[in-house]
């Protein structure tokens, strides 16, 4: 016997979007180190600058964190705005 | 990094491997499926500095490339959303049942009990307990943006044994769910077990029979309504949140707490206006509470005869470090980006009729119970703060940094005294019950 049954999955909400042009090189570019505050990840971040500053002259760095948020720290589309002005790119500790 | 990528910079993740599967679900959610990423082979919480380097320097060369060289688009692994209407074939209908279940294992949708099938016949006739439109969007649910409208709704809540009646209960459960102070997508994709802990007030809960007595949180037969109704929105979460585990729900362990938790209020016991009342609402309406909890424990003590002689095991009893709300304050508030809120998290004392009686005796409001609970569950800084994010409690509280030269200050575990919530239920035993709660309790009236 058949019986037809009705799917319970919600469809989503599509985003489509694109990712940003990669850096034709690192030299000289301040790149942005994201934590978002899960232990470990300063630490990842830190080896992270060190190995860039090694390799790449004249490349800066700094950490940054979201603005919103308790264990993790978000960022909001705010604070992607800001740092797209001041970063070149990006390495983040984000999930875990 | 969705959101820097879209404003135009190139950016690049460590995800551990086991949260592959969760990032690549994730960079779709969040409008960027091709969200580069460098796998290392573990989370680096829980490692030394010195444990973390070598992961970072093996994976250093891939995340030189991610950030400089384009790569051809990560080809979609996902599998073509199944149609609308499925047929099952079995040999009859007990056997089709079967394969139905075995299927919707097969495809994450069930909860691994047995399901109810959700045929065209019976979620009609579950949609005939609203007056709303079957294509009506109630929310848009994190994490995964999933739709949910009353037809999808009224779909799971039939997989689940509810009847019709109780399909206006769970619409009022998704706008509570929905709303973003609810924090969904915080609490479902967490690796911490928040589960929804579902509160049913006013007229309808009594004729519905959803349990505030007895077992009021299970199982059996006084709270069969009560399980339906909370694995309903078990159901949700899954199938239309997309919360699915291992997947967007990374929940290290689990809990059975995940399965169902709903319970009504026991009016006859408590000293005080319902729960919904105190939430702004009037006493004749219906009104669905959903609240995220990390635990319950009991409070135990059958031998106070004071409301400071049960609070103080209360308070003892809040004060549980492993538990990630207490104390979470300290780092800051739960935040939704997309929304730009912050709440605080609240927790739960759910007063058993024993103790509640204490209170009407000494005619102690709620207010009386969540001054003493603020003031007397403290615990020491250095105990908090022992196993956390030292960096987030930096930037969140810098007028509060003076606390590092004496560690040993009692703090309380919830930021402020209205932090603290409560319910009476349960029965005659001197045993209530503490919901560590995650962020805020969101409340909808019912429109029957």
């Amino acid at each position: 016997m058949k019986f037809q049954i009705m799917n319970p999955v919600a469809e989503k909400v599509q985003e489509k979007g694109a990712l940003a042009p990669r850096l034709k090189s690192l030299e000289g570019k301040h790149i942005g180190l994201y934590w978002n505050f899960k232990g470990g990840g300063d630490a990842a971040l830190k080896r992270t600058s060190e190995l860039l500053q090694a390799k790449y002259p004249g490349l800066t760095t700094r950490i940054y964190t979201g603005s919103l948020g308790g264990s993790n720290h978000l960022v909001t589309k705010a604070d992607a705005k800001r740092l797209a002005q001041e970063c070149a790119g990006m390495v983040g500790t984000t999930a875990d | 990094m969705a959101e820097l990528e879209k404003a135009g910079v190139p950016t690049v993740a460590y995800v551990a491997r086991s949260f592959e599967k969760d990032w690549r679900a994730s960079a779709k959610v969040f409008g960027v499926k091709d969200l580069l990423s460098v796998t290392v082979p573990r989370p680096f919480v829980g490692l030394a500095p010195e444990d973390v380097y070598p992961f970072v320097e093996q994976a250093f060369d891939t995340v030189v490339k991610r950030l400089t060289q384009a790569e051809a688009a990560i080809a979609d692994e996902e599998r073509a959303q199944a149609a609308d209407i499925i047929t099952i074939d079995g040999e009859d209908r007990y056997d089709a049942l079967e394969r139905m279940n075995r299927m919707f294992i097969e495809q994450g949708w069930g909860d691994g009990f047995p399901l109810w099938a959700p045929t065209r016949e019976r979620v009609d006739a579950m949609l005939k307990g609203t007056k709303r439109n079957p294509s009506d969007v109630i929310a848009v649910l994190a994490p995964g943006k999933g739709i949910a409208t009353v037809e999808k709704i009224a779909i799971n809540a039939v997989m689940a044994g509810c009847q019709p009646p109780h399909l206006p209960l769970l619409i009022a459960a998704v706008e509570a769910i929905g709303d973003p102070r609810f924090m969904m997508r915080n609490v479902a994709m967490s690796t911490g077990a928040h589960a929804p802990m579902m509160i049913v007030n006013g007229p309808l809960a009594e004729k519905l029979g959803i349990n505030g007595g007895r077992c009021a949180l299970g199982p059996g037969a006084p709270s069969a309504v009560n399980t339906a109704l909370g694995r309903a929105v078990r159901l949700i979460y899954m199938n239309l949140g997309h919360a699915y585990p291992g997947q967007m729900d990374l929940d290290t362990l689990g809990s059975p707490t995940k399965y169902s938790m709903c319970l009504g209020e026991n009016m006859e016991a408590s000293p005080w206006e319902p729960f919904h009342v105190e939430k702004g609402f009037a006493v004749e309406q219906t009104v669905v509470t959903m609240f995220t909890t990390y635990a319950i424990s009991e409070v135990e003590d059958n031998y106070a005869t004071t409301p400071e002689a049960m609070l103080s095991t209360a308070s003892l009893s809040a004060c549980n470090p492993g538990v990630k709300s207490v104390g979470y304050w300290l780092l800051g508030w739960r935040g939704d980006p997309d929304a730009e809120v912050m709440v605080k998290d609240k927790h739960l004392l759910i007063v058993c009729p024993v103790h509640a009686a204490i209170f009407k005796k000494y005619n102690w409001s709620k207010q009386q119970v969540r001054e003493y609970l603020y003031k007397h569950a403290r615990m020491p800084f250095s105990q908090l703060i022992a196993k956390t994010e030292k960096g987030a409690f930096r930037k969140s509280h810098p007028g509060l940094q003076w606390i590092w030269d004496t560690p040993e200050t009692k703090i309380p575990i919830l930021e402020t005294v209205d932090c603290f919530e409560m319910m009476v239920a349960g029965a005659a035993g001197g045993r209530s019950v503490y919901s560590y709660g995650a962020g805020e309790p969101i409340s909808r009236a019912v429109d029957p």
